[in-house]
């Protein structure tokens, strides 16, 4: 069992990856902003994140930037986007923004539960 | 509970007259499409007849992902980025803008106008009006301001032709379709799946 924290502005996806994720024995918990994350991923200690791209706030890169701040910068996190990046993009964000995964909406269930597993080792 | 029709949709297979459907006087055209990655918008795009300077104002895909498709097209091709700016460093060329992604209708119309005014494009796509609106839900939040937004369109003066993309991946159907307030609707299905004699 894992520690998961789900960051997305949507609740409905939300709601989604944490029953999926809880289904797979995890344990959870949610933020729906950057804001949000950032408050609660130090008392959290989340062994993987399921970061969206896109929310209302803080930028994805402000929250990476904070995330290093805070000495949590090698924090596995897997975006979870409806964004298209080019290829050349997705080799940044998973060289240079330690990204370890990037999964896009809408998202295949199997899938997403497979990436997860990969990442947890 | 019993459940209710709450509308009927009646779908057309244009792929044979889609030339025809598409030369027919129209200024706004929305677009039902499945599609997860930007060839088939594009290829989409490449049927419109006219486009010298296409506007391409997206909220889900990056300049970069979106630009190489439109390179065998003789055409202007200006895009107003609204994601990458919130992921990578970015500066505006002559061609690419970066903007914060609009979170309302009434934001996304006010920087339409904005570029409008400054390019004056033959076509502008918006991509995508799901950002804002759920088609297969009976009461989507902002209905009256997408009503306000599509009549804006439809009724402007410009001589541009707005192209609104709507990425339909629900599970649900469709349970309304703003029928009076563009002139045109199409469904493009793209279906994929394993190519079984490629072996």
């Amino acid at each position: 069992m894992a520690k998961i924290m789900i960051v997305d502005d949507n609740p409905d996806i939300s709601e989604t990856l944490k029953t999926i994720m809880e289904l797979e024995k995890h344990e959870t918990q949610t933020a729906s902003n950057g804001e949000e994350f950032l408050n609660k991923v130090e008392k959290a200690k989340p062994d993987l994140v399921l970061l969206d791209v896109m929310m209302p706030g803080l930028k994805t890169k402000e929250i990476l930037v904070k995330l290093k701040e805070k000495g949590l910068g090698n924090l596995k996190i897997i975006l979870v986007t409806v964004v298209r990046f080019s290829d050349e993009e997705r080799k940044i964000l998973l060289n240079e923004y330690n990204i370890k995964d990037y999964v896009t909406k809408p998202f295949d269930l199997p899938d997403i539960v497979n990436r997860v597993r990969k990442h947890l080792g | 509970m019993d459940l209710e029709v709450l509308a009927v949709n009646y779908w057309k297979e244009t792929r044979k007259d889609l030339k025809k459907v598409l030369s027919e006087p129209w200024k706004t055209l929305l677009l039902f499409h499945n599609s997860k990655e930007v060839k088939e918008i594009v290829d989409f795009i490449k049927k419109l007849s006219g486009a010298k300077k296409i506007l391409y104002i997206s909220l889900t895909k990056t300049d970069n992902a979106i630009r190489p498709y439109f390179d065998d097209m003789e055409t202007s091709l200006f895009i107003v980025d609204c994601v990458s700016g919130g992921v990578f460093e970015k500066k505006n060329t002559r061609t690419s803008f970066y903007e914060n992604p609009p979170s309302t209708i009434d934001e996304m119309s006010r920087l339409n106008d904005k570029y409008i005014t400054e390019l004056y494009p033959d076509y502008i796509i918006l991509d995508s009006l799901s950002q804002f609106i759920d088609f297969s839900t009976t009461t989507p939040k902002n209905t009256q301001n997408l009503y306000d937004f599509l009549n804006t369109l439809k009724n402007s003066r410009n001589s541009c032709k707005f192209i609104l993309l709507y990425m339909d991946t629900s599970s649900k159907s469709v349970s309304f379709v703003p029928s009076y307030d563009v002139d045109i609707i199409l469904k493009m299905e793209v279906i994929s799946d394993k190519v079984y004699w490629k072996g």
